[in-house]
């Protein structure tokens, strides 16, 4: 279910009265728990099957982990979950790389492709519950009991299909103590729900067919069209997730439960390093302790860490040579920085922290282009409409895609303060009433497309 | 938690359902002006029913909104005439046959409407979803469902779109109807060429290279009947009723368009029209026109624009005098 749909709406506004309702613990996790499942089986419920056998899997391997303390315990769980997610989202693109090889070697061979779907959020929920597991092992966290519980873990609708990535240190306490229904933390709730869908709906489904068309026709459309192309999907994917991102927080919050925030204006970084402090933070800080760290992280061949954490990072996002290289490129600029020592900010002045900003993110929005091209292939008629004569700087319809990144950086820079710590609650009633009134305008005129979320797929 | 931050939030949640709440209301006082400024069709007729006497009306798809200029008209057929005829564009962006039809039927209600020129050209023929209407939605699912018993309830859903931001853009032009000559709304390159020059001269030889072919509407009728051609049949006897004179034009292409549109396939469809409505056509679609009247195989540009609207000036003129 889309959290840009009515029926997501209406579902939503159903169930928690039902979960406030009652005092009762676990009558709210049953809540939670159906209310999930109905999320998650609506968009294929066929799916349900996936995830209720990943959770009865994980819930035993966990109490296993908890009770032999084993090397092989942990190792057996990882395996299992990487098994799963490899089988789900990459194996019909190793097998079609493999026949590929064979081919071109000059042998005939066709290798049966599995018939399957792609489970939605299965990157997210594996590498969510994987660091419970990591958890569990290292003895950060006891194994959790309740196997209710362990469900809502896992399957919390706000953060199930494309995260935040929430540790179990950050939920299982929240799901253990009854909640005391505040009328703060429930305004916030509704104000990010709402802010989250404007962002997602206004932004992101606008820019979204500037993007179609420009990737759609690479190779063929003006220098001054690709430039435009490539810093609207910029925003676009900025606004998609960090809408989403808003929207789940919101929901999080309207259930008296707290969601960390996954962004925090990653286009104002002035290095490689501190655009992933501020870009989908709980991945960044997932790779960062479960893979970056125990590889040697600083200590033991930094540099090579690095680019494979990153690299490994962009295979997460999707089954193709064009995410890894998107993650490559993001591992070696990671890597150059520490070489140069240029992630460290010698010079603080307003004119250097604005080069700084430009140039970071120019070098991102570069590497966008192989994030968001569909193969290798389009990235490079995208590059050469960006570089390559002949340079045309005039193309129609342009006007209004202009005014759409307008609208963008005044609403970043304005609505985005709010998400965070109680600038919201500290503005006046009229304030708060006016950007509400205004973003939920916003909504209704604009909610036309219902567009899928681009983090949906990963 | 203090009272008063208590008070505040229950104050934020009672503004937002006043605020609402009233909106509603507001929507239902007045339903027309929110529904005239959701779609470009409705608003394009509204506008051009609040303008002062307009006898000659452009109806089409973007073809026509890029490559007409009512000022152009309206200037030299002063010239031609010696009297003041007043025009309006009423072409829009992603026309179709349903649109065509709601918008022929509303304007004829104009008593003062005595020139009618439609655009003829494959975009006047798509078939739309009726959508604009908010007509024959399928409600098959339940997003369907709820997203129709919402309409059905609520005006201010029924007429969200008028909730877009151009929704001011919207209400200028319907309240300065008369100061809008109707390409200007969402034209491209609408505001580049409001600080171009006017004075294109027309010399004899592109006036020759301008001149359209005429598909004539022969009398012996044996038409084939085809759902475009029904329409406009009906338009033509709805004109004829309300003694409107009506003008079907093909509008401009380059070369390379003509390819695809101006083959034997496409003309025998437009003789059939023709034959139908007893309409001659005027084709400038299978015209061998230079590359720099077109800003894009079918969109005129400010020079083509100038040109094309002289011509049919000059043709509106023979027919007045």
């Amino acid at each position: 279910m889309l959290f840009n749909s009515l029926t997501f709406l209406f579902l939503h506004f159903l169930f928690l009265p039902l979960y406030w309702s009652t005092k009762n613990q676990t009558v709210r996790l049953y809540v939670l728990l159906l209310s999930s499942v109905i999320f998650y089986g609506w968009y294929y419920w066929p799916g349900l099957f996936l995830l209720f056998a990943a959770m009865c899997i994980n819930y035993l391997l966990s109490l296993l982990i908890s009770k032999k303390q084993a090397k092989w315990t942990i190792a057996l769980a990882v395996l299992l979950n990487l098994l799963n997610l490899g089988w789900f989202k990459y194996s019909i693109f190793i097998i079609a790389n493999i026949e590929s090889l064979i081919n071109n070697m000059g042998f005939q061979l066709i290798i049966p492709k599995p018939d399957y779907w792609l489970p939605i959020g299965i990157s997210f929920y594996t590498f969510q519950i994987m660091g419970y597991l990591i958890d569990v092992y290292r003895k950060e966290v006891p194994a959790e009991k309740s196997f209710l519980r362990f469900a809502v873990f896992k399957s919390f609708y706000a953060q199930l299909i494309a995260g935040p990535i929430v540790r179990s240190h950050e939920l299982f306490p929240q799901l253990r103590k009854t909640a005391v229904f505040n009328l703060t933390r429930f305004q916030k709730g509704f104000f990010l729900m709402t802010a989250g869908l404007a962002i997602k709906i206004c932004i992101a489904d606008l820019l979204a067919q500037f993007v179609e068309y420009g990737f759609s026709n690479a190779g063929k459309i003006e220098t001054l069209r690709a430039w435009l192309t490539l810093y609207s999907f910029s925003f676009q994917i900025l606004s998609d997730f960090w809408g989403y991102s808003t929207v789940a927080v919101g929901i999080g919050l309207m259930y008296g439960i707290s969601l960390p925030h996954n962004f925090n204006f990653p286009y104002t970084a002035q290095s490689s390093q501190d655009f992933w402090r501020r870009w989908h933070i709980t991945l960044s800080e997932w790779f960062r302790d479960y893979l970056y760290i125990p590889l040697g992280g600083n200590k033991n061949r930094k540099y090579l860490n690095l680019i494979l954490t990153m690299t490994i990072a962009g295979v997460w996002h999707g089954a193709g040579w064009n995410f890894l290289l998107w993650g490559f490129g993001h591992g070696i600029w990671l890597a150059i920085e520490r070489v140069t020592q240029s992630h460290k900010i010698r010079n603080n002045s307003p004119l250097m922290r604005r080069i700084r900003i430009i140039v970071v993110f120019n070098i991102v929005s570069l590497l966008w282009i192989f994030f968001r091209a569909p193969d290798l292939n389009t990235a490079a008629l995208f590059f050469k409409n960006l570089f390559a004569p002949p340079y045309v700087f005039n193309a129609p319809h342009i006007e209004s895609l202009l005014l759409t990144l307008i609208i963008f950086i005044l609403f970043n820079k304005k609505l985005g303060n709010l998400f965070y710590a109680d600038h919201f609650s500290r503005l006046s009633l009229k304030r708060q009433l006016f950007v509400t009134i205004f973003l939920i305008l916003f909504i209704m005129g604009y909610a036309d497309a219902r567009l899928d979320f681009i983090y949906f797929v990963f | 938690m203090r009272k008063r931050d208590k008070q505040k939030i229950i104050f934020y949640f009672l503004g937002l359902a006043l605020f609402f709440l009233s909106l509603e209301g507001f929507f239902r006082i007045f339903p027309d002006i929110f529904s005239n400024l959701t779609e470009r069709v409705k608003l394009k007729s509204a506008m051009y029913m609040r303008r002062k006497p307009t006898p000659i009306l452009f109806y089409g798809s973007s073809r026509f909104k890029d490559g007409i200029s009512p000022k152009v008209i309206t200037k030299r057929l002063e010239n031609t005439t010696t009297q003041q005829y007043e025009s309006f564009n009423a072409a829009i962006t992603g026309t179709d046959i349903y649109r065509l039809e709601w918008f022929v039927k509303r304007v004829v209600e104009n008593k003062n409407l005595k020139i009618f020129i439609l655009e003829i050209s494959p975009p006047m023929f798509v078939e739309g979803d009726h959508g604009f209407e908010n007509k024959n939605q399928d409600t098959e699912s339940v997003e369907d469902f709820l997203s129709e018993r919402l309409k059905e309830n609520f005006s201010i859903v029924e007429w969200r779109k008028s909730l877009k931001i151009n929704i001011l853009i919207r209400s200028a032009a319907l309240l300065g109807a008369n100061y809008f000559e109707g390409s200007e709304l969402f034209r491209r390159g609408a505001v580049s060429d409001f600080f171009k020059s006017d004075k294109i001269k027309m010399t004899e030889n592109i006036k020759i290279s301008w001149t359209p072919q005429i598909i004539k509407a022969r009398t012996n009728n044996d038409a084939v009947v085809s759902k475009e051609t029904k329409l406009y049949q009906d338009i033509s006897k709805i004109m004829q009723k309300n003694r409107i004179k009506l003008f079907f034009v093909i509008p401009p292409l380059t070369i390379k368009k003509q390819n695809e549109e101006c083959n034997k396939s496409e003309i025998e469809k437009y003789k059939n029209i023709a034959n139908a409505t007893g309409v001659n056509i005027f084709n400038f679609g299978c015209l061998d026109l230079e590359e720099k009247y077109f800003i894009d195989d079918s969109h005129l540009s400010h020079l083509g624009r100038h040109y094309f609207s002289e011509i049919l000036a000059i043709k509106i003129a023979e027919s007045i005098l």
